[in-house]
This record gives C-alpha cells, sequence and structure tokens, in this order.
C-alpha cells in the first residue's frame, strides 16, 4: 500500500520498519551499537532500519547524535515520525538520512518492508495491502447496535464491532454501508446522518481503511447472517466493557462531535 | 544561527505568534521549590508531550525555578516553551481564552522525585543542570562557607565561564569548602559514569538523562538541594 505522509529530508530508503510507539531522545536513547537504549523500546535495533517512532525529544545535541550515528555505520537508513520536531528533524538533514513524517503509527509493525521518500513524503508498505472499509454506527433512539462476530469471519473474530464490511469496487462508502447492514441485519429503513473521516486499522498484512458512518433506524429487529453470532443493541456508555475491534469507541466519539 | 547569518527567519513553527499559544493550564495544590519545579517539568514534559503549559499560580517561583522547571520540561519532551500567568512575555497570547486546566497534587511529584531516586549514599553529588546562575552560585557559597566537605563525597557545580567569572568570590568559599566547579560543561555530556556511579542531584534534567544505560546507567538521587548537602557538609 502506499500512504503519503509529508516530505522532511530528500532520500529514498528501502529497508524493514523498527517501530517504536514512543517519544524518542536522540541523546541518551540512541545508542552507538544502533539500538534503543532505554525506555519502552529498549534493545529494539534501529541500525540499518526505517526507524519508526512518535518524534523526538530532548536535547538539541540529539541532531549530532544521529549525525555520529550516521558516521559510526549504526544509524537508520530512514526515519519515519508521526510529528516532526527540530532535534530529529536537524540531524536527519545534517546526516542525510531521508526522513517523512504525518503516518500514523498504528499502520506499520516491526520489519515490514517500506519504501520511503523524503522529497514527496511518500511511504510504500511492500508487504501491505489497502482495503476500504465502511463501518456503520446505527442507532435506534439512544441504543447502538453492536455485532459480536462469529469466528468464521476472516479478521478479529469473536470481537465486538459495528456492522462492517468491504467497500466493492465502483460502490460509494455509504452505498457499502447500506448493502452491509441489509446483509448482515436485514434492516432496510437507515438514514445516514453523517460520515466521517476515515481512518486506518492494521490487522496482519492488511490495512483497512475505515469509513464511518452514523444512521438511524426505526426498527429494532435484527436477522444476523453467518457473519456474527449475536447482537446487542447497547448504551454507547456500555462499549468501554465490550471487546471491540480497535478504534470502535474513539472513532465514534469523533464522529458524533462533527 | 543560520538565521543572524541570513538575517531571515522560518515562516514556521514558534516563530508564529498562532503557534506560541498555550494549549492547557496547569495547578498545583502546594508550593513548589526548585525541585519540585523540575519535577513538574517532567511529569508535564512525559505526560503532555509538546503541548504548551501555562503555569497558574506560580507566580512566587523565581526565575532559576522556571529555569529549572523549562530544562525539565524540555528534557522529557519536544515542549519548547511555557507561559507562566501574568508574568512571561507572551502571556498576552493567552489573555481571554479558555483552556483545559490541570490540577497536580504535590504529592504526586514528591513521589515522582522517590521513584526515580535510590536510597543509597551518593559518590558525587551535581549540580547544575541547567548552569548555575550568579545568583544561585551565591546562595551555594553562604550555605557552606567556613564548612568542612565530607571527604567521601565529591561535590561538583557547573556554570558557564562568564557567570563563573562573576562570582569569583563565591566560587572562592565553594572552593575552599571543597566543591570544585566547572566552566562550559555539563554534568550530562560530562563523562561522569566512568567514576561515578550514584550520583545526587536537584535536576529534573539530569534525572531524565544521568539513569539512561545510554550514560552508563547512573544510580540517582533526586532530592532538594538542602537534602543533598545533608551528604556533603560534615556538622551540617
Amino acid at each position: 500500500m502506499i500512504i503519503n505522509g509529508r516530505g522532511i529530508s530528500p532520500g529514498v530508503a528501502k529497508g524493514k520498519i523498527a517501530l517504536c510507539d514512543d517519544y524518542v531522545s536522540p541523546l541518551g536513547e540512541m545508542g552507538k551499537d544502533g539500538r534503543i537504549k532505554s525506555g519502552k523500546c529498549e534493545d529494539l535495533e534501529f541500525k540499518g532500519k526505517i526507524f519508526s517512532f512518535r518524534g523526538g525529544r530532548g536535547s538539541t545535541v540529539g541532531s549530532y547524535v544521529l549525525l555520529e550515528l550516521k558516521e559510526n555505520l549504526t544509524s537508520p537508513i530512514g526515519i519515519i515520525n508521526e510529528k516532526a520536531e527540530l532535534v530529529v528533524l536537524t540531524g536527519a538533514i545534517i546526516s542525510g538520512i531521508p526522513m517523512i513524517d504525518g503516518i500514523p503509527l498504528n499502520i506499520l509493525k516491526n520489519d515490514d518492508d517500506a519504501i520511503i521518500d523524503g522529497k514527496s513524503g511518500r511511504l510504500e508498505l511492500l508487504n501491505v495491502t489497502q482495503k476500504d472499509v465502511s463501518t456503520v454506527y446505527l442507532f435506534h433512539g439512544d441504543r447502538l447496535l453492536v455485532l459480536h462476530r462469529s469466528d468464521k469471519v476472516s479478521s478479529y473474530q469473536n470481537q465486538f464491532s459495528a456492522i462492517s464490511g468491504h467497500i466493492e469496487e465502483g460502490e460509494t462508502p455509504e452505498e457499502a454501508g447500506r448493502r452491509e447492514v441489509l446483509e448482515e441485519t436485514g434492516i432496510q429503513d437507515i438514514e445516514i446522518e453523517k460520515t466521517g473521516k476515515p481512518f486506518p486499522v492494521r490487522w496482519e498484512n492488511i490495512v483497512y481503511m475505515v469509513h464511518p458512518i452514523l444512521a438511524r433506524t426505526k426498527s429494532d429487529k435484527v436477522n444476523l447472517n453467518w457473519e456474527n453470532q449475536e447482537f446487542r443493541w447497547i448504551h454507547i456508555d456500555e462499549l468501554g466493557k465490550l471487546n471491540t475491534v480497535p478504534r470502535l469507541k474513539e472513532a465514534l466519539e469523533e464522529l458524533m462531535k462533527l | 544561527m543560520a538565521a543572524a547569518i541570513i538575517g531571515k527567519t522560518p515562516n514556521f513553527g514558534l516563530h508564529l505568534d498562532k503557534n506560541r499559544v498555550a494549549d492547557y493550564e496547569v495547578e498545583v495544590n502546594g508550593k513548589l521549590d526548585y525541585s519540585g519545579a523540575a519535577a513538574l517539568g517532567l511529569y508535564l514534559g512525559t505526560n503532555y508531550p509538546g503541548k504548551i503549559p501555562r503555569l497558574v499560580g506560580f507566580n512566587y517561583l523565581r526565575d532559576f525555578e522556571l529555569k529549572a522547571f523549562g530544562a525539565a520540561l524540555a528534557a522529557s519532551s519536544a515542549t519548547s516553551m511555557f507561559h507562566v500567568e501574568n508574568r512571561t512575555p507572551d502571556d498576552t497570547l493567552n489573555r481571554g481564552k479558555k483552556f483545559e486546566r490541570i490540577e497536580i497534587d504535590y504529592n504526586q511529584l514528591k513521589n515522582l522525585m522517590e521513584e526515580k531516586s535510590s536510597s543509597e549514599k551518593p559518590e558525587l553529588i551535581a549540580i547544575g543542570c541547567p548552569h548555575l546562575s550568579k545568583d544561585e552560585i551565591d546562595y551555594i557559597a553562604s550555605l557552606v562557607k567556613g564548612k568542612k566537605k565530607d571527604k567521601d563525597v565529591e561535590v561538583f557545580l557547573f556554570a558557564s565561564r562568564e557567570t563563573i567569572k562573576n562570582s569569583l568570590e563565591s566560587v572562592k568559599i565553594i572552593e575552599e569548602f571543597g566543591a570544585k566547579v566547572f566552566a562550559d560543561t555539563c554534568m550530562v555530556v560530562a563523562p561522569l559514569s566512568k567514576k561515578y556511579h550514584k550520583t545526587a542531584i536537584n535536576s529534573g534534567k539530569a534525572s531524565f538523562y544521568l539513569p539512561m544505560k545510554g550514560y552508563g546507567g547512573q544510580e540517582i538521587i533526586f532530592r532538594n538541594f538542602n537534602d543533598l548537602l545533608r551528604w556533603a557538609v560534615v556538622d551540617y
């Protein structure tokens, strides 16, 4: 799959992802042996990898640490940040290490095969495919429909989700949403209230680009198909207590704020 | 430096007023000393990385205490500025705006310092991260004047050459006591851990760096300055 972030330090790097879901201070935390020395990502090897972390922190000496690592042949070959700051950015530029930002780390896994272009901000993940899905949050009055996924579906088996499914070729997210509601619940009379910004979720070697949709129905009669084993009409406060697919609650909260 | 050479500054980030507005406000239900202010910086840097805080009710803090706060904040995060209500110049940017207010319990900060601290006696007491000002050097001199240093503990102070030159009298008192004053270096980048493994500090910034394995993984004791002096001064 291809995702476009922002170009920071020019050049192209091709290699494996080394992922650290934290902020990193190059001074003190990035060791000369090419490994992280402390914190959540202790022992992670960044040498020769595309080092992906939330962003930099700490001393401005950190920029020179990157240069020293480069001279020492133990630097990353590329850098991905969620949001770049000046210490790492300067270090990447003076060391000639390609760097991009604006990439959500949750689409990455350690050892993914990646190519980054530090000029255009493009990231290509060679082992990952992208699939677009619609997720419909269906309300009946103040109750939200959640479905308990069966063990026969291809992802997130036995977890709770909203009504979700692939967007077929030529379909809009709304059309796919209506079709999925009908297939998975038998409900026809839905009214789409709003749609949110698509967000990515990683599952094995797939990134699902989720298109969230808020819809209402007057019907509370549900006929499940094979994809789900149980349904519940719940109050949204109960969402936090269920074992749900990733970001189900957060995405609904964002959608309701719109 | 590049901006000074070419006479232009980049049109982004903290160079723009709109990016200098606070992101949240902070209150603490107790009075902070130097180390407490440093611990607050660590706490905010760790929990609100990259967000600009506005300190409310901290007008009693002295400049060098705010310096300790800012250094700890910037070490533990990428936050490059903070406001103090009705005190720092850019606080005018925050007037009339509403912010989320974080209330921090004083004991939380005390606990944070304790968690980082070893209970062992230090081999070295290192003060001056960030560098000491003249006021601080004079204050330290007043505390150790005529006293004798415990021979088992080294005391190192760090300041700029300029500050040391302007504080010669106090530096002399401190050196007579038995401490060393270093110019233009920093305890974080100096190779302390080649000789010392248990270092006592009053600095949040140093408490962030010194224990890192990349620095030889020092055991630290993070306390306020008066507590540290108890180890260093005979008959304190």
